[in-house]
């Protein structure tokens, strides 16, 4: 860990001297450029923030309000290395070029962000849009949520998934990947004929095998936990799972891709619903010319097995059975 | 053998197969899946590696390369594990709150009820895309306890963090210690036998497993 109190001030001074060198590059960059002027690199600058924080100087150190630190985080890449730069950044404006002779650097402006908590994020994502805006439905499914905030969060989530499914940006889909997962998690397993709406051709595309992957996915998590006490509870739904499983059967292009994934996922979701086809859908996994695709769907199904046998012995036993017909 | 130290400047790798990173070495603090076949720079070898976030590929030295001899069909169920969960870790990489656990290796999160993605320590991601292809390295219910000392050995990082309680508990590391964390040497000793042995049976971690000399 760097120990920013016995850097030398002749160093500090140059690292001014670097930043006004580049006055005109962005905000961000010029953090960077203290940083690593400075020879400390993002984890220092984060470790030197905890450290802070122990000795209870965090809020409040040489006279400057230090940021809040995220800690969830494990490595400072994203946000910590953006708040630690922060610190930094802003420590090395007050201490010193505010009291050297590059006064003048004023466009440093100090960041004021407020760190994230879930009634924040929501005021945020309700007002945001494009890159913030999908950033933040990332950070959402990383909090958990009282029943009034997942009331509003919800609808937000579900208007992401239609507004952006179809986006060509592979940020935007993987922002969409992740609210389908947070929003299925928090929708009651009675609910989920909704994503049938989800998995329809013909709306403008079909969704993207990287989303057909995370319906599939979250709809075996969701039935895992809940296994249904009557068979068949979203025959719609089963019924377009199905539909892309067997597309992808084919032995022409289940290795293409994440195609194999995709279809083993699928079946496994159409056998956590209890389908009818069911019985159909994991022959046809042990039919493939690919012994490994039969093992792994297999395996998962045993699994699933053994998850239900505490909550429902009836479906566990079902789900053994279908495994070994 | 099955596993070894490199000491060249370059390291042949198969997709899938495992490599470590020193610590102090000898210990391991690091894992990762080889990412791609060929030839890498013992530098910057191309790995499927739990950062935080989930690189696919990042970037790792590699000081200990380990195989079990993966054959084409368990590849394929590595490669299936690592796209079941990708996505949910590329959102972790576009927003600004990291997810990661050191106990339990891999768990549901954030519960099993309202499963929306899955946490892992790094070892953890390679004992869980091992076991996905039937090849289960680990008998988990007998990992050595270890203290918070060693814990901040595989941790260097995150010393300072690892003092404040409430970090620790987040990672799974309640009450004071020690506790059964599947550490990264034990992987590559558990791989460090003939490819046969490590599919027969789990390996049951000694304490001095941590380090691969």
């Amino acid at each position: 860990m760097p120990d920013l109190q016995n850097i030398g001030l002749q160093k500090l001074i140059e690292a001014a001297r670097s930043r006004q060198a580049r006055q005109g590059s962005r905000r961000k960059h010029a953090q960077n450029t203290v940083i690593h002027d400075l020879g400390c690199d993002d984890s220092g600058a984060n470790q030197y923030l905890i450290a802070a924080e122990i000795e209870g100087k965090r809020r409040n150190y040489r006279g400057i309000e230090l940021p809040s630190a995220d800690p969830q985080s494990e490595r400072p890449q994203t946000t910590w290395g953006g708040v630690a730069e922060e610190a930094l950044a802003r420590w090395v404006y007050h201490t010193v070029w505010k009291k050297s002779e590059f006064l003048e650097v004023a466009a440093f402006e100090p960041l004021v962000e407020t760190p994230l908590d879930q009634a924040s994020l929501l005021d945020r994502l309700a007002q945001s849009t494009g890159t913030e805006k999908r950033n933040l439905v990332c950070d959402a499914e990383t909090f958990n949520f009282n029943q009034t905030q997942r009331k509003r969060l919800s609808p937000m989530l579900w208007a992401y998934i239609l507004e952006y499914r179809n986006s060509k940006n592979h940020e935007d889909l993987v922002a969409v990947g992740s609210a389908i997962r947070k929003y299925v998690a928090m929708l009651d397993a009675s609910q989920l004929g909704q994503l049938a709406e989800l998995l329809e051709p013909g709306y403008r595309a079909s969704l993207s095998p990287d989303l057909q992957l995370e319906v599939a996915k979250m709809v075996y998590r969701k039935f895992e936990a809940n296994p249904p006490v009557q068979p068949e509870p979203q025959p719609k739904l089963a019924g377009q799972l199905w539909d892309i499983a067997q597309a992808y059967l084919n032995p022409h292009v289940l290795l293409h891709d994440k195609f194999a994934t995709i279809a083993s996922l699928c079946i496994e979701a159409i056998v956590a619903m209890r389908s009818r086809v069911s019985d159909d859908a994991v022959k046809a996994a042990f039919n493939t010319p690919y012994k490994w695709f039969g093992e792994m769907v297999g395996d998962n199904l045993k699994r699933l097995a053994r998850r239900w046998q505490a909550k429902n012995t009836e479906a566990a036993k079902w789900c053994d059975g279908i495994v070994r017909n | 053998m099955p596993a070894y130290r490199v000491t060249t400047t370059t390291i042949a790798l198969t997709d899938s197969e495992v490599v470590g990173e020193d610590g102090i070495s000898p210990f391991i603090r690091h894992l990762g899946l080889a990412a791609t076949n060929g030839v890498a720079r013992r530098e910057e070898a191309f790995v499927h590696e739990m950062g935080p976030p989930l690189n696919l590929p990042g970037v790792m030295r590699a000081d200990v390369h380990a195989t079990a001899a993966l054959n084409d069909d368990e590849r394929r169920k590595v490669k299936s594990f690592v796209e079941r969960h990708a996505g949910e870790h590329k959102a972790r990489s576009l927003g600004k709150r990291h997810s990661y656990c050191i106990l339990p290796h891999s768990r549901p999160y954030p519960s099993e009820d309202e499963y929306a993605y899955t946490q892992f320590s790094c070892a953890g991601f390679v004992i869980d895309a091992y076991a996905f292809a039937r090849i289960d390295l680990l008998d988990l219910g007998s990992t050595p306890p270890i203290s918070l000392a060693d814990v901040c050995q595989a941790y260097p990082d995150q010393t300072a963090a690892l003092q404040i309680e409430k970090i620790r508990n987040e990672n799974g590391l309640v009450g004071p210690g020690p506790w059964p964390i599947a550490l990264c040497g034990y992987v590559i000793h558990a791989m460090n036998r003939p490819p046969a042995d490590i599919r027969k049976s789990q390996y049951k971690p000694k304490p001095s497993d941590a380090s691969f000399p």
